[in-house]
Parts: structure tokens; sequence; C-alpha cells
């Protein structure tokens, strides 16, 4: 059915709304990183800097704590978006191929545990660290990134494996391929998008996270960047602005530079034609 | 002094805290109120090395670097008794306290400020350095800042530096509208502010702007000149009346908006949103914390010729004292050496290096003078510095839900009044009324 043209316009109109909403705080963003500091204050902003300067970044890039925390965070992100696909997946499969009672009883826990407040583990989770001697590490806050988004990447992977259809594994099984075979030459490759998606997932949750880094991590040299950031801001609505501006763009590159990378696997319709009938 | 937004762990979710945290992990948790208790004594054998950890919100870059060099400076000549600094965000000091004290994992030194550290006084996890003090020091403090550190009859914290709120003027301003800069000696009263606000308000310039978008803890502190205090009773669970006296500075403000005089899109903004029209001239006065002097000093344009008023004066000058303190750890195992170094830091030298980066007063005399003597009477640094013992104890600071009707009452009720939407009768019932609601009256 062809969409008529005035249709067709005002779902246009509509995308590029959705677009300036979710753009115009990464403009406003760039823009302040690039202001002079006196600029930042100005009583008439403009959407772009008067006279581009480099201030805020040469503060930003003088702070010698900005590229350690840096580096924590993408072993942090790295670490947890790798542990987090490499435990979901078998569990994925398994949850959506396998149906019986232990199923609805992991789906329901794995929903539950979506509803335990931001607050209420932070002490026992803290607890727990100290007790096994992973308080103040990076693989401590890896332990705690992993067990955050495992329940939320186990349930978007399995839908993943859900819309791969049986008749593809049954295909391959019916012309002499072992299960393991069948996992590794026909689940998989089609899985690509979906761990991309799911390792994309637990990446951003680790390196955009902060309250559990706070409380985990004490010492200045494995401070993660969003640490780093909140320190620009002071009491009383006191915000080293510019920098803070700086430091955020500048922490934001290296995830950018992995969408861009990791984008191309997210295409769909991979499985386009693969079933007839 | 530092904190405005609420604390993810405030006191409200702590209770489902630790009934979950209880839940969840009583067969691993083995927590008793303030922790385990420091047992070793204050002496070390010749050779023991002593490691204290010291969390520090500093936030202004020379105040991180004083913060640094104390620290540096200390180790140099301590070999024996090594600090190592935890950096925290300010605005995330007691969140991560909490965690830290109920973990059993709280660092020796803690830096925080009065208002902040009474719930932590009361749950017995901040050591009791009454008797810890070295003499010299404890007198080198007024009285009246040690009243707002001291909880239950136990010093808790030792004051640093503080905060007052005052008058920053545009010179040129002032001089143009034949506006006398006041002396220390004889400060503008509340009645004078308004005068000289009518004065200067002309065109497009407002004589008067304040940053009220958070106004609870600048209006009250304001109060006490009018010896508006809010609460009286039990020190922990006290009674509210909203009196003339506390009524004294909200009236002087809806007073000053409706003649226009005071800007009346100043009561929506930050303290620090306001400058840009500080500088930009549209505001001849600001009334702000006196820290906002370091922002001041960095963005303002060249030209711009600015000062700081002494303290406003109502029946007296006196404003709410809720200084930055350094606190020691109930769990701390080598109290006594956190002491010295808390000595150390407190040196006058020290505490006027901390104090100027942060652009606050010192709330020792001895660092006073030193700060006093590297600033003279710039940009009226003199008055400023002379006004610590214009510093009370605020007794809301001590109230356990203090902190719940500040953002729960208080500021909503405050800033209906200051858009035109209740009176002050409104104002005095809503603040009562919540302050009941809490006490469950």
């Amino acid at each position: 059915m062809r969409t008529r043209p005035l249709t067709r316009v005002g779902q246009y109109v509509a995308l590029l709304a959705y677009i300036v909403f979710l753009g115009f705080p990464l403009l406003w963003l760039f823009s302040t990183a690039f202001k002079s500091p006196r600029e930042v204050i100005s009583l008439e902003p403009t959407l772009l800097p008067r006279s581009w300067s480099l201030d805020s970044f040469r503060v930003a890039l003088d702070n010698s704590e900005l590229f350690p925390s840096l580096l924590n965070s993408l072993i942090v992100a790295v670490s947890t978006a790798i542990l987090t696909t490499v435990i979901a997946l078998p569990a994925a499969y398994a949850l959506a191929r396998h149906r019986s009672k232990l199923r609805t009883v992991t789906v329901g826990w794995i929903l539950v545990s979506q509803v335990f407040p931001f607050v209420l583990i932070v002490i026992p989770v803290f607890v727990v660290l100290r007790n096994l001697g992973l308080l103040n590490t990076l693989p401590g806050l890896v332990l705690v990134y992993v067990v955050w988004a495992l329940p939320f990447t186990l349930w978007m992977l399995q839908g993943y494996v859900s819309a791969i259809p049986r008749d593809l594994e049954e295909a391959a099984a019916t012309d002499g391929a072992s299960r393991a075979q069948v996992l590794l030459r026909v689940i998989f490759p089609l899985l690509a998008p979906g761990l991309v998606a799911t390792a994309m997932f637990a990446f951003i949750s680790a390196w955009n996270e902060f309250f559990f880094a706070l409380v985990v991590i004490t010492d200045p040299a494995k401070e993660t960047a969003p640490l780093l950031l909140a320190r620009y801001v002071g009491g009383e609505g006191l915000v080293n602005l510019g920098p803070l501006a700086a430091t955020a763009l500048i922490t934001t590159l290296p995830s950018l530079l992995i969408f861009a990378v990791a984008q191309r696997k997210l295409v769909s319709g991979m499985l386009a034609g693969s079933v007839k009938g | 002094m530092k904190r405005t937004r609420p604390h993810v762990l405030r006191r409200s979710s702590l209770a489902a805290l630790a009934v979950g945290s209880t839940l969840l992990l009583s067969a691993c948790v083995s927590n008793s109120g303030g922790g385990q208790v420091s047992t070793a004594g204050s002496s070390l054998a010749p050779d023991q090395k002593v490691s204290l950890t010291f969390a520090s919100y500093a936030f202004q870059a020379p105040t991180v670097a004083a913060t640094d060099k104390i620290v540096a400076d200390w180790n140099a000549a301590n070999p024996n008794i090594q600090v190592t600094v935890q950096k925290v965000a300010a605005e995330s000091v007691h969140d991560k306290l909490v965690t830290q004290f109920a973990g059993n994992q709280a660092p020796d030194i803690i830096h925080d400020e009065s208002a902040d550290i009474a719930s932590f006084s009361r749950q017995g996890y901040l050591a009791d350095m009454t008797s810890m003090v070295p003499a010299d020091l404890k007198s080198d403090v007024p009285q009246s800042v040690w009243d707002s550190v001291t909880y239950d009859g136990k010093i808790t914290g030792m004051p640093t530096i503080a905060q007052v709120y005052t008058i920053f003027v545009n010179k040129k301003l002032l001089a143009a509208a034949g506006v006398a800069v006041p002396t220390a000696e004889k400060p503008w009263t509340w009645d004078d502010l308004a005068a000289n606000a009518k004065k200067l308000t002309a065109g497009t310039v407002s004589g008067l702007a304040w940053g009220l978008k958070s106004p609870t803890a600048g209006i009250m502190s304001s109060g006490l000149a009018f010896d508006g205090t809010f609460v009286s009773g039990d020190e922990k669970a006290p009674t509210m009346a909203v009196g003339a006296n506390e009524q004294q500075v909200p009236n002087r403000i809806a007073a000053m908006l409706a003649d226009g005089s005071m800007a009346k899109d100043s009561v929506s903004l930050s303290g620090s949103d306001v400058l840009a029209g500080y500088y930009g001239g549209k505001y001849a006065m600001i009334m702000a914390g006196n820290y906002i002097a370091t922002q001041v000093e960095e963005q303002a344009p060249a030209d711009f010729d600015w000062g700081m008023l002494p303290l406003l004066k109502g029946t007296s000058e006196h404003q709410a004292s809720n200084p930055q303190t350094l606190s020691i750890a109930q769990q701390s195992k080598y109290p006594a050496q956190a002491m010295q170094f808390i000595a150390f830091f407190m040196k006058a030298e020290n505490l006027a290096a901390i104090a100027e980066g942060d652009a606050l007063i010192p709330v020792t005399a001895s660092a006073s003078a030193a700060m006093g003597k590297k600033l003279g009477a710039e940009h009226g640094w003199d008055a400023i510095l002379g006004s610590a013992d214009q510093l009370v104890d605020a007794p809301w600071n001590k109230a356990d839900k203090f902190p719940d009707w500040k953002s729960k009452y208080a500021t909503p009720a405050y800033q209906e009044f200051l858009a035109g939407r209740t009176d002050a009768a409104g104002l005095a019932t809503a603040l009562t009324d919540g302050w009941k609601t809490l006490s469950g009256g």
C-alpha cells in the first residue's frame, strides 16, 4: 500500500523533531566545550560559539587523571561486555529452546531481579565485594556490572534466539550436522546482530555507570571516567562547565567510535529468504 | 554549604535500605552501629608504620592543590604515618560514607560539613574528638563554631572553613548612583539594603539579585540576624515555630520583589547563575555565599570593579555556622595519629591556603590573620574574614528531620512564597505543618 504524500511529510517532520530532540543536548555539549570561559556564562548564550576556544580542552587535558580514568573505563566496559555476552549466550539459547518449568522460574526471576531499587542492593554488594577482597579493584567493578547487566542482556538475547526459526536447526541436523556444528555454523552467525546489540548494551551500561563505581572505588588511580566527571561539579550549584563539557566530549569519543565500528553488524534482514513458506 | 541536591541515600531511603540489606545479606554481614570500634592506643612502636586514608571533597583547583601539598608536607615530615588522599565528588560525600560505614571500610579522616555529620555522629560512626583537640587549637576557634560541631556533648568534627552570605557589589554602579560602600564598623542593615537597592534600580538595572532556586539555607541562615531560630527544645527532635523573627527576611525579600528593586527573575536561578547578570551590569548587587568570589575572580571582565560588603545587620550580624569539618571514623585504628594529621592540617598557613582556594572563611583566628595578611582589604576580604565570630550554631542543623523537611516542605514552601503564590501566613503554616507531619504529630 502506498503512503500518501502528506503522511510521508508528517513522518519526516516527526523524525526530524525526534532527531533534534536527541541531538540538541549533544550539540549544546559540543558548543559549550568550545566556548571560552567567559562566553560559557554569557547573558546571551548562542547555539555555536562566537569565538571558538580550546581553553576548556586545555584544562581537561591538563588533568593528569583523564587518560588513566578513560583507560580504566575502557577495561571495565570491554570486560563487562565480553563476560556478559559469553555468559548470556548459552543461557539465552537454553531459555529460548528448552521449554521447561525451570525456564518459567528463571524468566520470572530475571524480571523480578529488575524490580530491586538501586539503593537497596548497594550496601550488600559493597559487603560482598569486601568479603571477596574485591573492593577498590577493577575486577570487583566488572563483577558488579556483569551481574547488573546480565538479566536484561539475557532477556534481550533470548528474544533474538527465539526469532531464529527452528527449521534452520532441523534442516542442518537433517544434513548431518551435530548439535555443536548447528550452534557454531548456523545459530551463532545468525545471532551476530543480537550479540553485538547485547554487547553494546553491556558496554554502554558499564561505560556510563557512576554510583557503583562511586562506592566501590576509592583509589584515584582506579577511578573510571564518570567519577572524574563528577568532580567537575561542586556544591551549591558550582560547576566548572567548560572543562566538564570538554571532558564529557572526550569521554564520549571511545563509545562513539565503538558504535561506529559495531553498527554495521546491527543490520537486520539477515534471515530474509532463509526459510520459505 | 556544599550540597543542595538530595542525596541518593537519604534517610527516608535508609530504612528501606536497611531492611533490604538485612534480608539479602543477613547471613554474611556483621554490622554494628558505628562499626568496629578502634582498638589501637595512641602510641606506636618506634618502627611501626601507619597508613591513614583521608577522604576529601576539595573541589576548586587551588584547594585540591593546597590539600595535596598539605598531605605531601605531612608525609615528608612523618615517614611512619603516611596519609593517602581519596578524592570524592562534593555531591557524593554522604552516599559514599553511608556505604563505607555500613561496610566497615570508612576512611580514617573524613572531610564533610557540620550539618551532614549530625546523623553519622548519633549513629556512632564518628569518634569523639572532645579530649583529643589540642588546647591551643581549641582556643583558636570561636565557641559558637565549636557548638555547631558538638552533638550530644561530643565534638565529632574539627571545623575548618565556613561560608557567609554576603552582598557582592558592582562598585561602578554604586558610585554612579551615589551609594557609598559601608565599612565593617558600620555595616548596612537590611533597611539600608532595601533603600540602596531601590536607589540602584534604574532602566534595565535591578538593584539586587539573589539566586534563590534553593532558598532554604540562605533565608534561614540570614534570619539568625533577627534571632530567627525556627526550632527549640530537644536538640535531636526539636519543635518548630515560625514567628515574627523568622518572617523578617522572607517579608523583606517580598517587599523588594514587589517594588522592583530585587530582580524577579533571579529568585528562580541558582547562586552562581546570577553571575552573568552581575558581570553584565544587569544587577548592581547580588546576595551570595562568599565562595562565589572564586568564580568572580576567574570569570569577571578585567575592568569589573567588585567587592564584598560586611555582613548585613538585623538585630545582629549573626548567620548560621555550618563549617566544613574533618572527622575521625570510629572504625579508624589510629585515631590519635589521625588527630595529629588534623592538627597539622589546621596550622594557620595550611588552613589559610585551603580557605583562599575555596574563597571561604577559616574558622581559626590564626589562619584568618594569615589570610588577611595576604589578601588585605582587597574586594572587602578584611570585613568578611572578621566575621567568623558572627557564625552561631543553627539549631535546625542538628535536628534529625531537618534534611527531609528542607527538601520536602521548606524549599517548595519558600519557592511558592517567592513566586507570590502564597503569603507570609501561608508560608509559616506550610513550614510548621511540614515539620509536624515529619514528627508524626
